[in-house]
């Protein structure tokens, strides 16, 4: 059997020495497409950032494609929640996918792949938009920019946090459409996600974090996450 | 206008305005940095730091003697420790950024007021408080000249060589760290680019009118260009050309030319906000 993209055993961690997630044990493997669900403040986003190596957990052993959190993260393509950026930085839509190359090229400024960029805007629809300012892009079109971003680079894995909240549903099935995509072509996805519907034939494996984390055994079929339901 | 042209004849004139095309040059570029990342408060921080480092240099160059100490120098070696120590202490929990930019401000200015009670007084002039605070243009020899272009020429080839991951660190820090850049280091380089950068354009405007040039040519051209290069060029472009005007109508007047550069940069820079919101509202 594959070893696991990403495995977590007994991890704790959290903020200035206050541990949000406590004795997690985790597995992703190969082909999963995990929804993550779970209160406001239960871990969620602390969860995605100890996989990603940007907090250390303060206990336990975090294993990102057989290696540390910092280097196996390189395989990874992020897409952050929606409106943590300054849309009003100088960037074009086609600048910010070429942005998710960076994990391959390495220190060279010059090595470029226009190649990549274009196949990658024209697989997720930014194409229509890519010399548009990210502050001129509607919700749709910034969450297509930066799943091409994260897809740029080819990664073997998909950690998304929160990509369709305040997205209307139209824009949310864009999303779930390249998603879809994806998933046919082999990419591992983790999603923290507050609704499965729209996603429910994707989802294989569901966890509910809230401090620790629980596998929920359950078809997704029709369950949508929210208060009370899990 | 003869007498205008007349003045271009003049080498300190000359040197006046090489050295505000180089402050321009490398205020379009790093200010716009600046803007984009919200860090007016540390330039503005980083700046007044540098006060300390030439009272420092006045001190050792009249106390003891120290012949290769130049207050540029002494700028330098100020501002650039204020730069690290603005990155070392983001990293520690129970500090918050605002609280460091403040402190080290107002330390780096008393320590500069303390180095020159001490000093020998004599050695400031022709020099004075005045135009360490508000610049003199007309201070700037052929030697600080050279060491200005240099200087600069490696600020603008560091900045050119680490373009990418600077923007990919101002855009989105956690992107950067994913993607494998050293964001600790990369956020030192910048702070130290911008540390260097101030000290290059307190020769022109002074200490306390730096953050005039830092900050308005960048913002300008943001409010025109669509991405980071045209924020750049633009804003290197509006800081030459105003500049160049500044310093004209500051001959013609006879007024000090660092405060009627900004003051013109200034002015405009409300006109452009006006022009861009007009131009806005008729879609």
């Amino acid at each position: 059997m594959a070893s696991p993209l990403v495995s977590m055993k007994g991890v704790s961690a959290g903020y200035g020495g206050a541990d949000i997630i406590r004795d997690v044990d985790l597995e992703l493997r190969e082909g999963d497409f995990m929804a993550v669900v779970g209160p406001n403040g239960g871990g969620k986003t602390t969860l995605f950032r100890t996989v990603l190596g940007i907090i250390t957990p303060s206990k336990g052993t975090v294993e990102v494609m057989g290696t540390s959190p910092s280097k196996g993260c390189r395989e990874i393509g992020y897409v952050p929640q929606f409106g943590s950026f300054d849309r009003k930085y100088p960037v074009l839509a086609r600048e910010v996918v070429a942005m998710g190359l960076r994990s391959r090229q390495g220190l060279s400024p010059f090595s470029k792949d226009t190649g990549s960029v274009e196949e990658v805007m024209e697989y997720t629809g930014v194409s229509a938009f890519a010399d548009r300012r990210i502050g001129d892009l509607s919700g749709g079109q910034m969450q297509r920019t930066l799943l091409a971003r994260a897809l740029v680079s080819h990664p073997k894995m998909l950690l998304l946090d929160e990509p369709t909240a305040s997205l209307d549903p139209e824009m949310k099935a864009g999303v779930y459409e390249i998603l879809a995509k994806a998933r046919s072509d082999g990419v591992t996805v983790m999603m923290v996600t507050h609704e499965v519907e729209g996603v429910e034939d994707l989802v294989n494996r569901m966890v509910r974090v809230d401090r620790c984390v629980h596998e929920i055994h359950a078809d997704p079929h029709g369950m949508v996450c929210g208060e009370g339901v899990l | 206008m003869t007498d205008l042209l007349g003045y271009l004849e003049i080498p300190l004139i000359q040197n006046m305005f090489a050295a505000t095309v180089i402050a321009c040059v490398l205020c379009g570029v790093i200010g716009t940095y600046v803007v984009v990342n919200r860090m007016v408060a540390v330039t503005g921080g980083i700046a007044h730091t540098t006060f300390g480092g030439v009272g420092f240099a006045y001190y050792l160059m009249s106390v003891f003697a120290v012949s290769w100490m130049t207050p540029m120098l002494g700028a330098l070696l100020f501002s650039v420790v204020a730069a690290v120590v603005m990155v070392v202490c983001k990293r520690i929990d129970d500090l918050r950024d605002d609280t460091v930019i403040g402190s080290l401000w107002a330390v780096g200015m008393a320590l500069g007021v303390v180095f020159m009670c001490y000093m020998d007084r004599s050695v400031l002039v022709p020099s004075s408080y005045e135009s360490i605070l508000f610049g003199n243009m007309l201070l700037i020899d052929s030697g600080k000249l050279y060491v200005m272009a240099i200087v600069s020429a490696a600020v603008l080839a560091v900045t050119l060589f680490f373009y990418r991951d600077l923007r990919i660190l101002t855009f989105d820090p956690v992107h950067a760290k994913i993607a494998g850049i050293n964001v600790t280091a990369m956020d030192l380089l910048l702070h130290v680019l911008i540390a260097v950068t101030c000290v290059m354009v307190a020769n022109v405007v002074g200490i306390v009118m730096i953050m005039a040039l830092m900050t308005i040519p960048a913002a300008v051209g943001n409010l025109f260009s669509k991405d980071m290069k045209g924020t750049m060029l633009l804003g290197t472009f509006y800081a030459v050309a105003l500049s160049v005007l500044g310093l004209f109508l500051s001959l013609t007047m006879d007024t000090p030319p660092g405060a009627t550069v900004v003051i013109v940069i200034g002015a405009v820079f409300v006109l452009m906000m006006i022009v861009r919101k007009a131009a806005d509202r008729l879609g």
